[in-house]
Parts: C-alpha cells; structure tokens; sequence
C-alpha cells in the first residue's frame, strides 16, 4: 500500500500567498490591461520575471514536501534550502481534520491538518493541500478504514440546534471582522454605512424606550441572526460515525469538514445547554480531543442537540466514562444552604433596584435610559439567580474511576466527564464565609491543552478531602 | 543519576559565528554607507564592528561550550549560559514529537538541530552531530527510552 504522499498542486497557493496582493494579482491586473488595452508599464516585464522566479521556488517547495506513514509514526518533510522533518508517533496523534472549500472540490483537494496535544491553540501543528484519494489513504492508514454506517442528524434538528445556541455575542464576534474586511476589499465603508440603516430604521420606530434602546435591540437582533445562518452553514449535514475506535465527525455546507480521532484521545466529554437550550430542555454534547486544530477550545461538536438520556444511552458504551461511580458529593439539602447560592443575585437585584430608582429621580433628563438599563440588569440577575437555584440542585461531584462534575459556567449549564487519569488538578478554595461552615469550593480542571474546568459551590470540606484521598491513594 | 553529558560539537559554534557575524557585518555595512553623508556615522559603525568582535569571538564560544545536554533516563536536561545559568529539565512522557532542521552548510557539516514539542512548550537544541540527533529523534519516538541521549 502506498505510504509516500505528496502535496497537491493547489497547495502552491498557499506557498504563493505571502506574494499574492504585492506581485501576483497586480501582474494579472498588467496583464489583462496588456491584453485589452494594449498598454503596458515599464515594469510589467520586471514583475512577470520575478513572479515567473517565485512560481518557479513554489513548484521546487511543492516537490520537497512529502508526508510518509508507517506502522509506528508519520514523517512529515518540508523546505527547499532550509529543510525540515518532523517525525511523530501515532499514538500522539489526536485527531485529524479535512477541510473541504468549493475551491478544492474543484481542484479535487482538501486541506489536511495533523493536530497532537503541543503546539499552539488554534492552530494545527501541520497543514498541508493532499488529493482527496491521498487524505483518504492518509485517513485510513492512521485509523483504520472508515465505517459505512453514520448517525446523521436531520436538517431541522441542527437548525433547531442553530437557534438554540447562537447568540448575539457570537454574532457581534464573528461578524465585525467580517464586514470589516468585505469593507476593505470593495473599497467602501461598509460598517459605517451597515450602522446608518441601522440608526434610521431604529428611529422610526416609537417605544417609550429612548431611541438607544431600539438600536441595541436591532444590532442584537441583526448578531444573532448573523450567528444563526453562521452556525446553520457550519453545522448543516452533520454525520456521526462513532463506531470502534474511530470517531469521524463529519459538517458543513459551504466549507466541508471532517474531523477524525480515536476514542482514547477524547480528554472529557461536556454536556453543555445554553440559555435556550435550557428553555426546551435539551443538551448538547462535545468532546474534548487534546490540540483539536482550528478551534479555539479544543472540542467536537459530538451531538448538536438531544435530550440528556437520548445522549448517555447512545455513548455510554463508547465511553465508559459516561458511568460514574463513587460517592456523591453534594451541597447541605436546607434552606440555609439555597440562601448562600442565591445571596448574590438578591443583593444585586436590590442593588440596582436602589441605583437606577434613584437615578430616575434624580436625573429626570435620563429616567427613561434608567427604567431601560435596571430592567435589563435584573433580567440578567433573573437568569443568574436561576443558575444559582441550579447550581444548589444539580450542582454535584463524583470521584471514582471515572469523574464527573455538574455546574455551570459563564450563562450555560454544564456537565463534566472524564476518565480519572485524565484528570489535571482538583484545586480546594475556601472563602471567609466557608471557614464557618466547614464548606469549600472545588474546582477540577482537565489535562488538555485549553482545558475544561467547571466549579462545585458549597461542599463539606472534610468529605471532598476524604474522597478525594480515597480516589487517590493518598494519606 | 545524570548520565551521557554531552557537549555540542566546535562545529555548531564556527557556524554560529559565521552566521551571526555575517548579520552583525551587514548591519555594520549598513551603517558605514552612511559615512559619505555624515562622518559622525564613523562612530556607531566604530561601536558596531567592536561589539560585534566581542559578542562572536568572546561571548560565542563560551556560550557554546557552557551547552550539554544529558539524560536521567527519564528525562532530557539541558543546561547552558554564560552570565544567566538556565537549565531546562523535559520529561520524556511529555515529549509529543520532533522535528529536525537544517541548512545547506550545516547539512554539508554534518550537523543538524532540533526542536521538540511537548504540550505547552517546546525546547529548541542548536545543531548536533546527526547520530546524536537521529537518536534524540527515536527518544522522542518512544524507543531507547532506557539509553536515553
């Protein structure tokens, strides 16, 4: 069987872009001026010497680059003059990635990551444009060939998924840079102008709301819908092969990716729902594969929306992990305890309810921007004190062979499992108010390179140390 | 008990040198082009040129030779400096893989370096002899892990 590879030839673009916007693209420009003018500048000649020299290096780079793949590791060769050879073990190899855009579909290419657990965040330890049939070797050679039968999730649940965990936030994150550099490349000040039409349809609008709260509402508006069409274009077609030991996730319309790792490479396994997902009672689950490329936190997307037994019945054989046992450890079940989680959001809400109240009478100028803020505030306070009555039910943790944790984080719910050796630090933190009780918090923390960690309010101090040396072994 | 303490070839150093005086002497050049316009540019390439003589012929090989690497046999420990003694200690579990480079001149020397990833780090070894690299490269690979470097 083949096991020398070589790059593709689209994989020159990516060796030409450093050169793109200063050489290449204006001598296309001189060319086609050339030929339908007939003018030309004195140093078209000049540019079509040099571009034809650095096309020439391009081509020798391609020809050095070779990816070799035996039974025990992959070598990775690159460079022309200053050479390269990266050898790694298939054992500390975490997951591959394919990426498919409509121009390599094209070209029958795909862009081909090897991520391992060093390297940076976000960004794969090796990327390089291979043939479609030479990624499919590649694939298979490492993992085993590929399983026929997928779970493939229905369009309109992963649009549901889609509306249920965009956000505005997401929207607003991905979608400036986005307008600014579409801005940028047509030449016009599309964000400024994006902003003016924004002004005037919030200003014909009438609330009793100042006009600022009708362009918040529609840039909101505008970011989640943003974030939606996003996520849908990423998400749509969503196939799930887990089963042996190969996991192969496949989504996405416009950019196709497909992301392979094996089952021991998975670090933890998140149960997550966000605010929405709360609303109608469904979950999401990713798993945490260690230097998962491209991504910012390192996790899969395994199953975009279901119910909670749905999920753990599915993958509990997969993941054994996904059972845990060991002695619960949860907040005292009284009324003092449920005081102490909700403390901090009665005191915010009468807070704020005392500030903008006395700002409204006050300053009369801004009592109605004072009504608008204390009721966002306390719909905010809202939510977080739902949490918190959360957090004092659910919130719980389990020290066994395999781990588990329940919490929340930021404004999603949370769900932590993981294999025990998996494990990275379980830190003990008490404030004053603890010392009283006897109570601490715990934070455990995975070992992963951007790793997931989640915190446990209110357990009894004594019992999470005595768990926590029966776990593991320690006097 | 450390064993197998190794210090880097003279050959890594001349290259060294090489390279880093040709850029020291470029940027010297740089600044004697100036002269023609200004003859106070005679003291910075002056200032240059004696630094320059310093940093290659007298900080160079003594940074050079204060280099070993040695092994536990379970890990790589790597000590070097001159004013700022460092030493770097990189468990072989931690290792994740590496990757080894060259140059023209150097591949012609012999001599070739590495640089090994682990998770959340790295550690970056100058040009070796290729044996010694070959089987740092197997170490990282999982085998010889009892020989060590």
């Amino acid at each position: 069987m083949k096991t020398e590879f070589k790059g593709h030839p689209l994989m020159m673009l990516r060796l030409l872009k450093p050169f793109l916007f200063v050489l290449v693209l204006p001598l296309l420009k001189g060319l086609a001026e050339y030929l339908i003018f007939r003018k030309a500048d004195g140093i078209l000649l000049n540019e079509a010497v040099v571009c034809a020299v650095i096309v020439f290096i391009s081509v020798l780079r391609l020809r050095a680059f070779s990816l070799t793949v035996n039974e025990k590791s992959i070598t990775v060769k690159e460079g022309l003059i200053f050479k390269k050879r990266s050898n790694i073990e298939l054992s500390r190899i975490s997951s591959v990635a394919i990426d498919k855009t409509p121009i390599d579909a094209l070209f029958g290419a795909v862009t081909f990551k090897v991520n391992t657990e060093a390297g940076r965040v976000g960004k794969p330890d090796f990327e390089f444009k291979l043939s479609k049939k030479n990624s499919i070797s590649v694939s298979n050679l490492l993992y085993g060939s590929e399983n026929r039968s997928a779970v493939c999730f229905k369009n309109s649940r992963i649009i549901a998924a889609a509306a249920l965990g965009s956000s505005a936030v997401t929207g607003i994150i991905v979608g400036v840079p986005i307008v600014n550099q579409m801005g940028k490349l047509l030449g016009v000040a599309l964000s400024e102008m994006l902003f003016d039409e924004i002004n005037t349809a919030a200003n014909q609008i009438n609330t009793y709301f100042p006009p600022i709260f009708n362009i918040i509402t529609l840039v909101l508006l505008i970011s989640y819908l943003f974030s939606f069409f996003y996520t849908v274009l990423k998400t749509l077609r969503f196939r799930l092969n887990a089963e042996d030991d190969r996991i192969e996730v496949r989504h996405g319309i416009i950019i196709r990716k497909t992301v392979i790792f094996k089952r021991e490479s998975v670090n933890d396994v998140c149960i997550e729902q966000t605010p929405l997902l709360r609303l109608f009672k469904r979950y999401a689950m990713r798993a945490a594969v260690g230097g998962f490329g491209g991504s910012k936190k390192e996790k899969a997307l395994l199953v975009p929306i279901g119910s909670r037994s749905e999920i753990l019945q599915n993958f509990s054989c997969g993941f054994s992990f996904l059972k845990p046992n060991g002695r619960i450890l949860m907040a005292a079940r009284n009324r003092k305890t449920y005081m102490r989680f909700v403390r901090i959001p009665l005191v915010s809400a009468f807070v704020t309810v005392a500030v903008f109240s006395c700002t409204a009478l006050f300053l009369h100028h801004f009592d109605r921007f004072a009504v608008f803020v204390m009721f966002v505030a306390l719909g905010f306070i809202a939510y977080y004190a739902g949490l918190c009555r959360y957090n004092f039910r659910y919130g719980k943790l389990i020290l066994g062979e395999s781990i588990y944790a329940c919490g929340s984080r930021g404004f999603s719910t949370r769900e932590i499992y993981l294999p025990k050796e998996k494990l990275g630090c379980i830190r003990i933190l008490q404030n004053p108010f603890d010392y009283r009780k006897n109570t601490c918090r715990v934070r455990i923390t995975v070992c992963s390179e951007s790793a997931d960690s989640l915190r446990i309010l209110h357990l009894d101090k004594d019992a999470v140390k005595e768990n926590i040396a029966e776990c593991f072994n320690l006097e | 008990m450390v064993e197998n303490a190794k210090k880097l070839p003279k050959k890594t150093q001349y290259l060294w040198q090489a390279r880093i005086g040709t850029a020291l002497l470029c940027v010297a050049a740089v600044t004697a082009f100036f002269i023609k316009f200004s003859l106070w540019m005679l003291l910075p390439t002056a200032i240059i040129l004696f630094l320059s003589f310093l940093f290659v012929f007298a900080y160079l090989p003594r940074y050079f030779s204060s280099y070993s690497i040695s092994s536990d046999g379970k890990a790589i420990i790597v000590r070097k400096g001159v004013i700022f003694k460092m030493t770097y200690i990189m468990p072989y579990p931690r290792m994740v893989f590496a990757t080894v480079y060259s140059s023209p001149i150097s591949a012609k020397l012999g001599v070739s370096g590495v640089i090994i990833k682990a998770a959340r780090g790295w550690l970056i070894l100058p040009e070796m002899d290729n044996a010694d690299t070959e089987r740092l490269v197997s170490v990282t690979a999982g085998e010889n892990n009892e020989n060590g470097v």
